[in-house]
């Protein structure tokens, strides 16, 4: 009986859903990337610039996202936000704005790992000739900084894409979500979850590339950079 | 909607009981990871070839495509070539492998700090490629890499959430079950939030405290003192 | 007893030892000398089956390196000073010798561990023994290393150039500690630049230059006899 509701063939409709379930993770993925970056970065600056409380705030934060699964963190907010917040996330914005705070978290500590890996003298040299802190920030300590930064930064947002999966477990009709449509259609694992998996791996070496290139492209413009100054 | 935290902290004994297995789990995890991640980081150094290829084959496929999907394949797609899957076991299996992807690079990377002539002085009072190995190499590589692999045990810790997925009733498993009880997933899953930093901080001590323990007193960096430029 | 026949050793074509026949008789002290680069390291790392010669055959105590089976055993006749020294880094001075005896010779760690202290003693570090190879001065380095190669009681104790990474101050208590083998029945071979100290301790001198032995006879009659031109030239220079 069973067998008759199973529709083990796939069709060119399954392409299509492929496709739509893609364009969720590249939506998902670049969208938090944006955002989080951005956030941890400026949380970043808070956080190395010591201001009182807010400093603290930070790394709070920080440690409590680096430091609980994503999966959890999805929960809290899609399930929980909307029961003690007028804030009622749909899965998607769920997603996004979790795996940007996720993201956000570690960013802060890529930057101020690298803000404190430049050495004081470039403070006091700058200070020397009267910049303010804004000034030094701006033109000597956040150029290198950001150098510094850039390359773990990169490698978390490539890693970021595969944790992306999880949200389909919140309902976001992801790759992976529709992976999970198809199994349970044809329930043919052994052929769906390599290939869901290879489109991931596909992705993830496309993104590798493209990371590598815009950090030598980067570094050349650096390079330059100093050498001319 | 009022925050109350009285009817999660009336289960607190049943989250109690799912952190327990996530402690089990991460703990069977970590040791299998670690044993599988030293046999591939010798293997993608072997001197032959074909070892060297699927050792890098396998890191590369784990560590691109999301853990989701290579629990989905184990856990569902194993019975399909006739191999019955249980959640638990096949969640430490899932977590091991892709753990040890990881560690093989952090294991590598350290094994290629340990200075030729060490390795030659080991050989050249006649011990065997597996003595110098277990006596010479691995511990000196280990200094290096321990904390890198702290920091991954620490993920794998994280990455246990999401077996709850295959129905194993870790922390983030009974958590799910008493939010759907008492419809107060924020309280829940913030506890539960908290519950895993306690954890992971608990993870990072022990980590530390084995560092001090059996590293500290190594220089370092193995540098000859003296030594001719 | 050491015997070298026709020994050849390239890296691709880069020619390291072409032809050198020598021999070591039991006991005796050898010095090898000659300019960087001549393949004197190369000619005792060969002996210690620590690289394959292309060429010729070397042959330690009636056993072939050429035979992959001999090789255990012709590294437990003929142990290595290195240069570097290249201690474990990861264990303590007393570990770092006891370390092949226990797992290669398979001996007893009590009486292993007794004979260690007791080379330690005699090296002058018997204080240190519990100390990481970074807690030591690089003098002091050389001379666990040399207590390392002695508890596998060698037959033929290799030395190469086991002064020439060590702060000049540092020098004498390792040369003082090879000379006080010389004369003990254990075969050594040093390959060095101290000419005085060769002088002072070799019964034989072999000269090296290009991969080629171009000299090799009695200590007196190469310092003191030398017919070679450029020989004594280098002995010469070497001095100061």
């Amino acid at each position: 009986m069973y067998e008759m509701y199973q529709n083990v063939d796939f069709t060119l409709a399954d392409l299509d859903l492929l496709w739509r379930g893609l364009q969720w993770t590249l939506l998902v993925w670049s969208a938090s990337m944006v955002l989080g970056i951005g956030l941890g970065f400026v949380l970043g600056l808070v956080a190395h610039a010591r201001v009182p409380v807010l400093s603290q705030l930070v790394t709070v934060f920080v440690e409590t996202f680096r430091n609980s699964p994503l999966l959890v963190q999805l929960f809290l907010v899609f399930y929980g936000l909307p029961l003690v917040t007028p804030f009622s996330p749909g899965p998607a914005e769920a997603a996004i704005f979790t795996v940007a705070i996720n993201t956000a978290a570690f960013t802060v500590v890529n930057l101020v790992a690298a803000l404190d890996a430049l050495p004081r003298g470039q403070w006091q040299a700058a200070g020397a000739f009267g910049l303010s802190y804004g000034q030094t920030m701006r033109y000597i300590v956040l150029p290198q900084a950001i150098r510094t930064a850039l390359p773990p930064t990169m490698n978390l947002a490539v890693s970021q894409l595969q944790t992306t999966s999880l949200v389909s477990i919140i309902g976001v009709a992801d790759l992976t979500r529709v992976g999970t449509m198809l199994y349970t259609r044809t329930l043919k694992p052994f052929l769906i979850w390599p290939a869901i998996g290879l489109i991931y791996f596909i992705l993830a070496k496309i993104l590798s590339v493209l990371a590598v290139r815009v950090e030598r492209r980067l570094q050349t413009k650096n390079s330059w950079f100093q050498a001319a100054a | 909607m009022r925050i109350d935290f009285s009817p999660v902290l009336a289960r607190l004994d049943y989250l109690l009981s799912g952190l327990s297995l996530t402690v089990m789990v991460s703990l069977a995890a970590i040791v299998l990871s670690f044993a599988i991640g030293v046999l591939v980081a010798t293997s993608r150094i072997s001197r032959y070839r074909t070892v060297r290829i699927l050792a890098a084959g396998y890191i590369d496929l784990f560590r691109n495509t999301p853990f989701l999907v290579q629990l989905f394949f184990l856990y569902f797609g194993l019975p399909e070539i006739g191999i019955p899957t249980e959640p638990v076991t096949t969640g430490i299996l899932a977590l091991s492998l892709t753990a040890a992807a990881g560690n093989a690079e952090i294991v590598r990377s350290g094994i290629e700090t340990v200075p030729r002539g060490v390795v030659e002085a080991g050989r050249s009072y006649g011990l065997s490629a597996l003595q110098v190995y277990r006596y010479v190499i691995l511990p000196i590589a280990l200094r290096v890499a321990w904390r890198p692999l702290g920091n991954a045990f620490v993920n794998l810790v994280l990455t246990t959430s999401i077996l709850s997925t295959i129905t194993v009733n870790d922390l983030t498993g009974n958590a799910n079950n008493i939010s759907s009880e008492t419809f107060k997933p924020f309280e829940v899953y913030l506890v539960v939030l908290v519950i895993y930093c306690a954890v992971t901080f608990t993870v990072s001590a022990v980590v530390n405290a084995v560092y001090a323990l059996f590293f500290a007193r190594m220089a370092e960096r193995p540098v000859i003192r003296g030594q001719a430029a | 007893m050491i015997e070298l026949s026709n020994v050849d050793k390239h890296y691709g074509s880069l020619q390291v030892l072409s032809n050198v026949s020598m021999h070591f008789a039991d006991g005796e002290v050898t010095a090898i000398l000659g300019p960087s680069g001549a393949g004197k390291s190369t000619l005792i790392r060969c002996i210690n089956c620590l690289e394959a010669i292309s060429g010729g055959d070397i042959v330690v105590n009636g056993k072939s390196v050429r035979d992959k089976r001999a090789v255990l055993d012709i590294q437990k006749q003929t142990s290595m000073v290195f240069q570097h020294f290249n201690l474990y880094p990861h264990l303590t001075a007393l570990q770092n010798i006891t370390l092949a005896p226990i797992k290669v010779l398979r001996k007893n760690k009590a009486d292993v561990e007794a004979q260690a202290r007791g080379l330690l003693d005699m090296v002058g570090l018997a204080s240190k023994g519990d100390r990481h190879p970074a807690e030591l001065s690089g003098g002091e380095q050389q001379r666990v290393g040399i207590c390392r190669a002695l508890a596998m009681n060698p037959q033929h104790l290799l030395l190469d150039e086991v002064t020439s990474a060590i702060d000049p101050e540092m020098t004498a208590e390792v040369l003082r500690v090879i000379e006080e083998l010389a004369g003990t029945g254990t075969t050594l071979i040093l390959v060095t630049h101290e000419i005085e100290f060769a002088r002072r301790i070799a019964d034989k001198v072999a000269f090296m230059e290009g991969g080629k032995l171009v000299a090799h006879s009695d200590a007196e009659t190469f310092f003191n006899h030398q017919s070679e031109e450029r020989i004594s030239r280098f002995v010469d220079k070497m001095k100061h």
